[in-house]
C-alpha cells in the first residue's frame, strides 16, 4: 500500500510562500537590477578599456612600424653607402636617433659578422652568425619578429628585427623591449594591467618586466588563447584566483596581442559597498516583513489550530484531564474562529455526555465495588480485573493483592486440587450456573464457604471474559453450627435436667416432658404425659390460681415463680415450684408454653417446720425485751434517785458546812476551819461531778435528731458572749463562717461550747489570745473541723488522755473544769460517726479536729429526715 | 520526508566538500631565469611547468593540483640561496632545482638545514656525489661524464695532449669534470697541456687566452663553461685561425650554443646523458609537446627537468603530497621509466643513467656513443 506522504507543518508553508512566493522573486529582480547594472556599466567600462587597448595597439604598431622603417631606411642607407668605413657612422645613427633598438649589427651573406654597434668585443667582426634564428629563417625564407629572449650582447630582453641587404647580408636589430615597456607605461593606470604577447605565449612588456625578462610563457592562459581567436572582451580566472575582465586586440605589426584587463575587484569595487548596502536594507526589510508575517500567522493561524490540535489530542488521548477550553483571540480569520468556536461547541457537548457517562461508570462502579455481594471478573487473558470491596471484606486479600499476584487462585485456593476444580467450573463450564457452594481460604488462613454463581455464559459483560458473583456464608454456616449447638444443649439440660420440664400449648396440652416430670408425675413413660391437660395435674384448690398464673405468663411473657400442689398419675400430692416462659414462634405469636417444675414437698415441710420454730422465738424474744425494758426503767430511776440523792445528801452535807463556818466559825480553831472548807470543796465538786455523770449519761442515751447546724453561728454566738463575760481579755478571735453540718443541734452546741470554752481556758495567760474555728481539708467522707488556740497547750505523749472522762492534763487550780468536756465531746462525735483528734505541743497551744459523716452518704437512721447534701459536696469541689 | 531531507543534506555537503578545491601541492623551481645565460634556467622551467601541466590535466597527484612558484637564482650562489629561502618560507614540499653546480652548491646552505629536498634536474657535480643529504638528483655526476669523455677522447679519438679552459663562476662543475678528465685521462696515457680559467661574469676577451692554451700545440682544447662562453671561445678559437678539435661539456649542451657558435662549435664533442635524437616514443611525444608549447625544441635541461616532475610526482603519490617521507620515497625510486630510459636512484640520491657522447653536426647534437651506467 503506497504510504500518505507526511504532513508539513503549516508554518513552513508560511515560510516557503513567503521566500519562495516574494523574497525569491524579489532577489532575482534585485539581482538582475545588479546584473543588468552591471552589465550596463560594464558596458561603459568595457568600451572604455577597448578604446585604450586600441590606442596602446596603435602606439605599438607605431613602435614597431617607426622600428621597420628606421630598420629599412637604414638598410638602404646602407645599400647606397660606399664606403665601408662609414658602416658604423651609420649603425650609430640609427640606434641613437631611434631608441627602439639596442643593438644593430650587420651580418654577411655567410652569417659573418660585418658591424655591430655598439661595439662588443665578445662579438667582434667576423664572427659566426649562421647559428641565429633569424639567420637560419632568411635562408628559410622566413621574416619578422623573433621570440623575445634575452640578449647575447645586452642580456636584457629583446626580439630580433631583421630586413636584407641587397648584398645578401642582413641589417639585424635587436628590439628595445624596454623601449615598447614605455610606450605601454603611458597608459597605465592603477586599476588595470597592460600586457603584450607574442603568437608563442611570450611576454613582450608586462608590468612585471622579471616575467619579461625571464620568458614567461603564458600561452595557456585563458585570456592569452580567446584573445588570439579574436575577443575583445572577457571574463576569466587568472592565475591566482581572481576574476578578470580584459579587453585584448591585436597589433597589426607581428600580430602581437595587447591585454588590457582588470579585476572585477578593481573595476566594481567602488560599487560593491552601495550595492551591498541597498541588497542588506531590502533583505533586512524584507526578513523583517517575513518575520512579522510569520509571527502573525504563527499567533492568528497556526497557534489556534496548534491549540486545537491540542485540545483535540487530550480529548482523544483523555490525557490531561478535561479538555480545555480554546480561548477565541483570533477575531481576524472567520475560518479559524468558526473552526475554534464549533470546537467548544463540540467540547462541550462531549464533555457533558462525558461526565453522564462517568457518572453512570461511577454508579456502577460504587455499585459493582460496595455491593455486598463478591464479585470476581476475568479478563480476555483471564486475569482477575474486578475485585470488589466485599470480595476483600470475605478473603482479607485487598484488590492489589489479587491484581498484582501472578497467581492470585494459588493465593485464595491453596490446594492444587481446589484450583483444578474450579478451573473445571469456571473454564469449562459451557453454562450459567447457580448457587455452588466452595470455600475460599482467606488471609487469615481461614476458609469461607461462598456461594457462588455465574450468568457470564448468558449474560457477557464486554471487556470481561468471566465473571460470577458470590455470597459469602460463612456466618450464615456459623450461625447454623451455633445453632446446633444450642439445640444440642437445650436437649441434653432437658432431658438430664433435674428439674421436671414441660411443653404445653395455649390450650394447656402437654407436648413434651423430661424424664424428670416423667419421675415426678410417677409416669412410666413420658408419653404418659403427654395429652394431658397441664391444669388437670393441679390440685382443684390452686386451678384457678394457676389458670391466673397461665393468663399471667400469656401476657407478661413470663412467670417467675408460683408454687402449686399437683396430682402425680397415681393419685399422690406433691408440691411444685414452677416457672414458666411464653414460646413464641418466628412471628413472636405464642405458640405455647414451658414450665419448669420443682419439687419442693420436702422443702415445705422443713418450711413448715421453721415458721413453727421462729413463732416459738418470736414470743421468747418480745418476753425478754419487755422484761429489759422493765429493768432499764428500773435502772434508770434507781440512778436518777441515786443521784438525785446523793445530790441531796451533798447539798447538805455543803449546807451544813457553810452553817459551821458562819456560825461556829470562832469556835473552830484555824485547822477545824481549814477542815470544814474543804469538806465544803469537795462536796461542791462531788455534787459537779454526779452533775457532770448524769450530763454524760444522758447524752450517751439521748436520741440523736439530724438537722441542719451552722457551726459558725454556734462559735460566733458562743465567743460574742464570752467577750462580753470576760471583757479584759484581748483575744483574737477569728471564725470561717458558713460551716454548715448535719448533725444534732444541742449535740452540735455541747461540742462547740466545750472545745471553745477550753480554748478561752487555756488561753487566759496569752496577750493576745488567739482562737480559729475553721474547716480543715475534707477527707474521703468526712467534714472535718478544727479549734485552734495559742494557749497552754499539751504533751502530745499525753494525747490519749484527753478525752478521758475525769482526766486533766492541767491543774485544777490554774485552769477550772471537772474534766468531762472533752469526754462528752468523744462520746457526741462518736454518736454521730465522726472521730475526733488534737494535736500540740505544752505552751505551744492546741489544735482540736473533730470529723464527722457526710450525711448524704449515709442512710438516714431514723428514715424520716431527707437527706441535706450540705458541705459534703461543697467541700469536695473545693 | 525527513530521511530524504537528511540524505539530500548528506549528498550536498559532500559534493561541496569533493568539489571543494584541495589545496595544491606547492612545489618550488629554481634557476637562472633572466640574463645571457639564462637557457639552462628557462628551459628547466619549461620542462618542470609542461610536467605539472601534463600530471594537473590528468587529476593531480593524489587528486590535489601541483602548483609550481618559480624564482629566479641569477645563477649565482647567493642568487640561490635567497630564492631558495623564499621558497621554503612559501612552504613549499620540494624544491626543483637548481640548475647549475655553483647555484646548488649556494642553495644548499639553506635547504640543508631546513631539511628541505633539493631536486635538481642538471646540477652534476661530483663534489655532491654519495652524500646523505637532502639533495637528490636526476643528472649523472661530473665523475661519470668526465670518465666517460676521456675514456672516449683517449680510446676513440686517438687524443693524447689536451688543452682545457673552465669558467670558474661554475667550478663546483667545471674543476670537478676536470679532475675526473684529467685524472682518467692522464692515467690512460694523455695529457693536459694546459689548464687556463676564467670568469664568464668578468665578460673577458677570450683571445688574450688562447696563447696559453695553444702552447704545446695540444692536440684539442676541451671547454668547460656554458653554451654561450663555449660558443663565444670557439669562436674565438676558429677566429684565431685554430682548427684543432673541440671537446664541450654537457652543461653548454643547448640552442645557445649552436646559435652563437655556428660553424665554429662543428663536430664539438659533448657528454652528456641526453639524446636529442632518441627515437623513445615518450621522448619525441614530449619534444613535440613542448614545442608545442613553448615555441622551440627542449633541451636536456627541460627534459631533465619534465623527468625530475615526474619522479617527484610518483614519490608525491606515496606520501600523500606531503613533504614528510619524500626523501625516502624517492630514494626508493627504482627502474622509473624516463624519457630516456628508466632513473634508477642510488641510496645517496644520485640517479644512475645512460651517458652519450655527442658530436654537433650542422647544428645538430648527434650521439655517436652511448655509455650505460654500471649497475651497483
Amino acid at each position: 500500500m503506497k504510504s500518505m506522504p507526511s504532513p508539513r507543518p503549516l508554518t513552513g508553508l508560511f515560510f516557503r510562500m513567503l521566500l519562495f512566493g516574494e523574497l525569491l522573486p524579489s532577489l532575482l529582480i534585485m539581482l538582475v537590477t545588479v546584473g543588468a547594472a552591471a552589465y550596463l556599466g560594464n558596458g561603459v567600462i568595457d568600451r572604455q578599456r577597448l578604446e585604450n587597448v586600441n590606442a596602446i595597439s596603435r602606439s605599438v604598431d607605431r613602435y614597431l612600424n617607426t622600428a621597420e622603417d628606421v630598420l629599412k631606411t637604414t638598410a638602404d642607407t646602407l645599400t647606397a653607402l660606399q664606403n665601408h668605413e662609414h658602416l658604423g657612422v651609420v649603425l650609430e645613427m640609427a640606434r641613437k636617433n631611434h631608441r627602439y633598438f639596442d643593438v644593430l649589427y650587420v651580418i654577411d651573406a655567410q652569417g659573418r659578422e660585418v658591424w655591430m654597434t655598439p661595439a662588443d668585443p665578445l662579438y667582434p667582426p667576423g664572427f659566426d652568425m649562421s647559428g641565429q634564428v633569424y639567420f637560419k629563417n632568411k635562408v628559410q625564407s622566413q621574416t619578422g619578429i623573433s621570440e623575445p629572449f634575452p640578449s647575447f650582447r645586452t642580456g636584457l630582453p629583446t626580439a630580433i628585427m631583421s630586413v636584407n641587404l641587397d648584398n645578401g647580408g642582413q641589417l639585424i636589430g635587436e628590439l628595445s623591449l624596454q623601449a615598447l615597456q614605455d610606450e605601454v607605461d603611458a597608459w597605465a593606470d592603477d586599476r588595470h594591467t597592460t600586457y603584450i604577447v607574442d603568437q608563442s605565449g611570450y611576454l613582450l612588456a608586462h608590468p612585471n618586466t622579471d616575467w619579461v625578462d625571464q620568458q614567461k610563457n603564458i600561452k595557456t592562459w585563458e585570456v592569452v588563447q580567446r584573445g588570439f581567436q579574436g575577443a575583445s572582451h572577457l571574463f576569466y580566472t587568472a592565475e591566482d584566483g581572481q576574476l578578470m575582465r580584459a579587453s585584448t586586440t591585436l597589433t597589426r605589426q607581428g600580430g602581437w596581442l595587447v591585454v588590457r584587463e582588470a579585476s572585477l575587484q578593481a573595476v566594481y569595487g567602488m560599487y560593491i559597498p552601495p550595492l551591498f548596502g541597498a541588497a542588506a536594507l531590502i533583505s533586512t526589510i524584507w526578513i523583517g516583513l517575513v518575520i512579522f508575517f510569520q509571527r502573525r500567522m504563527q499567533t492568528q493561524v497556526v497557534q489556534p489550530l496548534q491549540a486545537l490540535s491540542r485540545a483535540t489530542e487530550i480529548m482523544a488521548t483523555g490525557s490531561g484531564g478535561q479538555t480545555p477550553e480554546i480561548a477565541i483571540t483570533n477575531r481576524a480569520f472567520l475560518e479559524i474562529h468558526e473552526l475554534t468556536h464549533s470546537f467548544n461547541r463540540m467540547n462541550q457537548a462531549i464533555l457533558s455526555r462525558q461526565e453522564a457517562l462517568i457518572d453512570s461508570e461511577n454508579r456502577l462502579q460504587k455499585i459493582i465495588q460496595d455491593m455486598p455481594v463478591i464479585l470476581v471478573a476475568l479478563d480476555h487473558n483471564r486475569h482477575v480485573c474486578v475485585w470488589n470491596k466485599e470480595a476483600e471484606r470475605a478473603t482479607g486479600y485487598s484488590r492489589e493483592d489479587i491484581l498484582q499476584s501472578p497467581d492470585p487462585m494459588q493465593l485464595i485456593f491453596p490446594h492444587e486440587a481446589d484450583r483444578e476444580r474450579i478451573r473445571q467450573i469456571v473454564f469449562t463450564l459451557s453454562g450459567d450456573f447457580r448457587g455452588m457452594e466452595w470455600e475460599l481460604t482467606g488471609k487469615d488462613g481461614e476458609n469461607h464457604p461462598i456461594i457462588w454463581s455465574s450468568i457470564a455464559f448468558s449474560t457477557p459483560i464486554p471487556g470481561w471474559s468471566f465473571w460470577m458473583v458470590g455470597l459469602d456464608v460463612t456466618l450464615l454456616r456459623r450461625i447454623e453450627a451455633a445453632s446446633r449447638l444450642s439445640s444440642d444443649k437445650i436437649q441434653a439440660m432437658f432431658s438430664s435436667a433435674i428439674d421436671g420440664i414441660l411443653f404445653v400449648d395455649l390450650g394447656g396440652q402437654i407436648q413434651d416432658a423430661n424424664q424428670a416430670a416423667v419421675d415426678m408425675f410417677h409416669c412410666g413413660d413420658h408419653q404418659d404425659l403427654i395429652g394431658h391437660n397441664m391444669i388437670e395435674r393441679v390440685i382443684p384448690a390452686d386451678r384457678d390460681r394457676a389458670r391466673k398464673d397461665r393468663a399471667y405468663t400469656l401476657d407478661a411473657g413470663r412467670l417467675i415463680k408460683s408454687e402449686y400442689r399437683c396430682l402425680t398419675m397415681d393419685g399422690g400430692e406433691l408440691d411444685v415450684e414452677t416457672s414458666a416462659a411464653l414460646l413464641r414462634d418466628m412471628e413472636s405469636a405464642p405458640i405455647g408454653f414451658v414450665f419448669i417444675l420443682r419439687d419442693i414437698t420436702e422443702r415445705k415441710a422443713i418450711e413448715a417446720e421453721i415458721h413453727r420454730l421462729n413463732r416459738d422465738l418470736e414470743q421468747r424474744v418480745m418476753e425478754r425485751t419487755s422484761q429489759l425494758d422493765v429493768s432499764n426503767r428500773e435502772l434508770e430511776s434507781f440512778s436518777y434517785s441515786v443521784s438525785h440523792d446523793l445530790r441531796t445528801l451533798l447539798r447538805s452535807l455543803d449546807g451544813f458546812s457553810h452553817i459551821l463556818l458562819e456560825d461556829y466559825a470562832e469556835k473552830l480553831d484555824e485547822t477545824g476551819r481549814d477542815y470544814l472548807k474543804r469538806i465544803s470543796k469537795a462536796a461542791q465538786r462531788m455534787a459537779s461531778l454526779v452533775d457532770a455523770l448524769l450530763k454524760l449519761a444522758r447524752i450517751t442515751r439521748a436520741e440523736i435528731n439530724y438537722s441542719l447546724v451552722n457551726l459558725s453561728s454556734i462559735a460566733d454566738h458562743y465567743l460574742a458572749e464570752q467577750r462580753a463575760a470576760y471583757p479584759e481579755r484581748q483575744v483574737e478571735i477569728k471564725v470561717e463562717q458558713g460551716m454548715l453540718v448535719e448533725a444534732d443541734a444541742s449535740l452540735m452546741e455541747i461540742v462547740m461550747e466545750n472545745l471553745l470554752d477550753n480554748a478561752w481556758k487555756f488561753t487566759a495567760a496569752q496577750v493576745p489570745a488567739r482562737i480559729e474555728v475553721g474547716r480543715a481539708a475534707a477527707e474521703e467522707e468526712n467534714l472535718t473541723f478544727f479549734v485552734r488556740d495559742n494557749g497552754a497547750g499539751f504533751d502530745m505523749n499525753f494525747s490519749s488522755k484527753l478525752f478521758g472522762a475525769f482526766q486533766r492534763l492541767h491543774d485544777g487550780d490554774e485552769f477550772s473544769g471537772v474534766g468531762i468536756g472533752l469526754a462528752m465531746v468523744l462520746r457526741i462525735v462518736q454518736r454521730h460517726g465522726g472521730k475526733i483528734w488534737a494535736r500540740g505541743s505544752l505552751n505551744q497551744g492546741a489544735t482540736f479536729y473533730f470529723s464527722l459523716p457526710c450525711r448524704g452518704t449515709r442512710p438516714p437512721p431514723g428514715g424520716n429526715e431527707q437527706p441535706y447534701h450540705s458541705d459534703c459536696q461543697a467541700d469536695r469541689a473545693r | 520526508m525527513k530521511n530524504k531531507c537528511f540524505f539530500f543534506s548528506l549528498a550536498v555537503i559532500f559534493l561541496l566538500v569533493s568539489c571543494w578545491p584541495q589545496p595544491p601541492i606547492l612545489i618550488g623551481f629554481a634557476g637562472q631565469l633572466s640574463g645571457k645565460q639564462s637557457e639552462l634556467g628557462t628551459q628547466g622551467r619549461d620542462g618542470a611547468l609542461l610536467a605539472v601541466e601534463t600530471i594537473n590535466a590528468n587529476g593531480g597527484v593524489n587528486g590535489r593540483r601541483l602548483q609550481m612558484l618559480v624564482e629566479d637564482d641569477l645563477g649565482t650562489p647567493e642568487g640561490a640561496a635567497a630564492v631558495d629561502q623564499t621558497l621554503i618560507d612559501k612552504k613549499v614540499v620540494v624544491i626543483i632545482g637548481h640548475m647549475t653546480s655553483n647555484a646548488t652548491l649556494g642553495g644548499l646552505k639553506v635547504t640543508e638545514p631546513a631539511k628541505m629536498i633539493m631536486l635538481s634536474p642538471t646540477t652534476s657535480s661530483s663534489e655532491l656525489t654519495g652524500l646523505d643529504d637532502y639533495f637528490l638528483r636526476v643528472q649523472s655526476d661530473t665523475g661519470m661524464m668526465g670518465r666517460v669523455m676521456a675514456e672516449y677522447a683517449y680510446s676513440e679519438d686517438h687524443l693524447r695532449t689536451v688543452a682545457c679552459i673552465y669558467d670558474i663562476d661554475n667550478a663546483a662543475y667545471t674543476t670537478s669534470y676536470l679532475r675526473e678528465f684529467e685524472r682518467v685521462f692522464t692515467a690512460l696515457g694523455g695529457k693536459m697541456t694546459a689548464s687556463v680559467r676564467f670568469s664568464a661574469a668578468s665578460n673577458p676577451t677570450f683571445s688574450t687566452y688562447l696563447p696559453e692554451l695553444r702552447q704545446d700545440n695540444p692536440q684539442a682544447l676541451m671547454i668547460m663553461a656554458s653554451g654561450l662562453h663555449t660558443a663565444l671561445i670557439a669562436q674565438s678559437v676558429r677566429m684565431d685561425g685554430w682548427q684543432t678539435p673541440l671537446i664541450g661539456v654537457g652543461w653548454a649542451m643547448g640552442n645557445t650554443l649552436v646559435e652563437n657558435g655556428g660553424k665554429a662549435v662543428e663536430g664539438m664533442k659533448i657528454s652528456q646523458t641526453y639524446d636529442p635524437q632518441s627515437k623513445n616514443p615518450a621522448m619525441i611525444d614530449f619534444q613535440t609537446r613542448f614545442k608545442e608549447r613553448f615555441g622551440h625544441d627542449p633541451i636536456f635541461a627541460a627534459t631533465q627537468s619534465y623527468e625530475t616532475v615526474l619522479v617527484l610526482a610518483a614519490a608525491l603519490e606515496k606520501t600523500g603530497g606531503s613533504s614528510t617521507g619524500l626523501r625516502e620515497a624517492l630514494l626508493q625510486i627504482r627502474n622509473f621509466p624516463g624519457l630516456q630510459g628508466n632513473l634508477t636512484m642510488d641510496p645517496y640520491g644520485d640517479v644512475l643513467r645512460t651517458n652519450f657522447i655527442l658530436a654537433v653536426q650542422d647544428g645538430q647534437f648527434v650521439p655517436i656513443k652511448q655509455v650505460d651506467p654500471e649497475q651497483p
